[in-house]
Order: structure tokens, then C-alpha cells, then sequence
């Protein structure tokens, strides 16, 4: 039984009692990956579409979407998880600042993730089974592994279940 | 801290130190009140953990964020906590609904004090580094500290590693405001500004 935080850039797996905690997701998203029988799973904090963008040239896996999705894969399928059985839902990719003036920079960030996610689930032949994406509020997305409850939580309102 | 010597910690705290102080007198004649500070803490800490110093990722804030354009880029951003926030709103904007994730009223407030806050700041950053720097104007968000943060740490492509957290208590007309001031310089911007006062190597 542990309360597991997975922080940006990061990816974590958690057994049944465990709980997966992406706290104050932004334009960053939370993936989960949970199976539904074996209640095994994982989840990464996405902080970027596509690692072409790397200027490190060794970044953690889980810092982009298109090494985050296979990467944690992987991971859970090692764990024990059963890709048939698996429960898919991810939650983030809101735009927190709006600009105003012809200097107003590019921050397209949030919704290019949600694209390059999505992309990334077909390509892996994952169904997604819930998302709440999108916006311009922040969320913490929490994953209870015991009762496969998946909680989504945002300023000014109660939690809320996805 | 990675890469960095003591003595350019110490250099980024004294500056961080002034550049608030000289924040807080801009405040002072916004208000018309007397503006107090207490000693400027500043941190170097890492974006992953910048929730932390935050008091926690799920603090709930308002923040201004203005982009740092000129000869070393970076970003500004301003947190108050939304207890001090309601706070600025009364001082600013009296009669205002505090309620700044919904009432433009409340939030110009937060935008001006934002503009007059980073604008200070950097002025006080270019004197002493005769760099030209100039800030964009303030965008204003009402959010977890983390979502607000991490946004614009993702924004620049990278996690960066040297994130100047200075976290100061202004006491204005006897009502006490905690702020957090982030600059989050660019890669390659921290060099620049260390050169210009004479500690880079």
C-alpha cells in the first residue's frame, strides 16, 4: 500500500493498494495504464509530443509522448499486466496561459500532446477507454489500483471520477 | 547545484535579493502604501520539484507569467498564494468580487501587480548586468501551482536545471502577502547574466 507520485518526466508502476498520483498536471498529461483483472499497472507524466525535440541527447523515457506510450508498455506487460485487458485513460494537455499581441508565443504545447498520445495509443493498439483533456485548467489525475477508481481533480470543484 | 560554483549561488541570491526589493517599492507606489519586505529567501532549486518549494503542486495561486525578451531570455513568473491574492485584489481593485478565476476585475489586479512586479525586477536584473532585457506583457493564470509551473517549464523544450525560486513576505498597509518569484532563464541565459557580473568561468 503506497501513495506512488509520479513526477513529471517520470514513469511508475504500482501493485494492487497502491495508488499512481500525477499531482498539478498542466499542459503535461498523466497516461495510465491499469489491467483490469490482475489490477497491476503504470502511469507516465508526459511532458512533451516528440522527442525529435530533445536537446539532451538521453532524456527519460517518459519526458515524450512518442517514447513515454511504449516505454510504459512495456513496462506494465514485464510487470504482469495482460495487454487485452488493459485499462486506458489519460488526463492533462490543458492550455494554462493565454497570450495577447503579435509577440504572443507559440504554447500549443497542451493540445499537441493530447495529438501525439492519441497517435501513439493507435500505434501501440491501445483503445482508449476515458479521457479528460484539454481545457485551460490544471488536473491531478490519481489512479487507485485496488478499486480501479481513477480520480481527476481540479481548483474550485469536487473530485470527480473518470 | 549542477555546474554552478558557490559564489555564483550566492550571486544569483544577492541579485534575486535586490531585484525584490526594488519590486516592492514599485508596490509601494502603486498602493500609496507603505510596502515592507521581509529578507528575500532565495532557492535554486530543480523544475521537477519547483511544487515543493511552492508548498506543494496543488497549492492553489495566481500567477502572472511574462517571457523575458532581449540579450539573455527567460521567463518570469509570479505566484502569490490565493489567500494573498484576494489580498492584492482588495488593495488594488477595492470592491472587486475576489474570486480571480472568474472576475476580470480581479484578474486586471493581478495583472498589473504582475507587470509592475516582473517589470521592476528585470529592470533592476538589466542595471546590473547592462544587459537589455524587457518583459512581455503578463499573462495571468488561476491554478495549481504545479499545472501553472510545469506549463511553462515545458514550454522551453527542456528541463531546465537551474530554476531561481525567491519567495518573499510583503507587508502592505499592515496586511501581510507571501510571493514567490520564479525566473526560469533559457539555456545559455544563466551564463550570459552570470558573465555580466563578473562571476561566469
Amino acid at each position: 500500500m503506497a501513495l506512488i507520485r509520479v513526477g513529471m518526466a517520470e514513469i511508475k508502476l504500482g501493485t494492487p493498494g497502491d495508488t499512481l498520483q500525477a499531482l498539478g498536471l498542466g499542459s503535461c498529461i498523466g497516461l495510465a495504464l491499469v489491467d483490469r483483472v490482475s489490477h497491476v499497472g503504470g502511469m507516465a507524466h508526459i511532458m512533451l509530443p516528440d522527442s525529435t525535440l530533445a536537446r539532451n541527447s538521453n532524456p527519460l523515457p517518459g519526458k515524450f509522448a512518442d517514447t513515454a506510450v511504449p516505454s510504459l508498455l512495456d513496462e506494465v506487460l514485464a510487470a504482469g499486466a495482460v495487454r487485452t485487458r488493459l485499462v486506458v485513460k489519460m488526463a492533462g494537455g490543458a492550455e494554462m496561459f493565454r497570450f495577447a499581441g503579435k509577440d504572443a508565443p507559440k504554447l500549443a504545447i497542451g493540445s499537441r500532446n493530447i495529438e501525439h498520445v492519441h497517435e501513439q495509443l493507435n500505434q501501440n493498439n491501445l483503445k482508449l477507454s476515458a479521457e479528460d483533456v484539454g481545457g485551460s485548467h490544471g488536473r491531478t489525475f490519481e489512479v487507485e489500483l485496488n478499486e480501479l477508481r481513477f480520480v481527476i481533480k481540479v481548483v474550485g470543484k469536487p473530485p470527480s471520477g473518470l | 547545484m549542477k555546474n554552478l560554483t558557490d559564489m555564483q549561488v550566492d550571486t544569483i541570491r544577492e541579485v534575486s535579493n535586490i531585484g525584490m526589493g526594488n519590486a516592492a517599492t514599485a508596490l509601494s507606489q502603486l498602493t500609496n502604501q507603505a510596502v515592507h519586505i521581509t529578507v528575500p529567501q532565495a532557492m535554486i532549486v530543480e523544475a521537477t520539484s519547483v511544487g515543493g518549494a511552492l508548498g506543494g503542486e496543488q497549492q492553489e495561486v495566481a500567477a502572472s507569467y511574462v517571457q523575458v525578451v532581449g540579450q539573455a531570455r527567460g521567463h518570469l513568473v509570479l505566484v502569490f498564494p490565493l489567500e494573498g491574492a484576494h489580498k492584492i485584489i482588495e488593495l488594488i481593485a477595492p470592491g472587486a468580487n475576489l474570486d480571480p478565476q472568474n472576475d476580470e476585475m480581479a484578474r486586471s489586479a493581478i495583472q498589473e501587480i504582475g507587470n509592475i512586479l516582473s517589470s521592476s525586477f528585470l529592470r533592476s536584473l538589466a542595471d546590473m548586468t547592462q544587459l537589455n532585457l524587457l518583459p512581455t506583457v503578463p499573462a495571468i493564470a488561476v491554478d495549481f501551482a504545479g499545472s501553472i509551473v510545469t506549463s511553462v517549464v515545458a514550454n522551453m523544450y527542456e528541463i531546465t536545471e537551474h530554476l531561481v525560486v525567491v519567495h518573499t513576505d510583503f507587508d502592505i498597509a499592515g496586511k501581510r502577502v507571501g510571493g514567490y518569484c520564479i525566473f526560469i532563464p533559457e539555456p545559455g541565459a544563466l551564463r550570459t547574466i552570470l558573465n555580466s557580473l563578473g562571476v561566469g568561468g
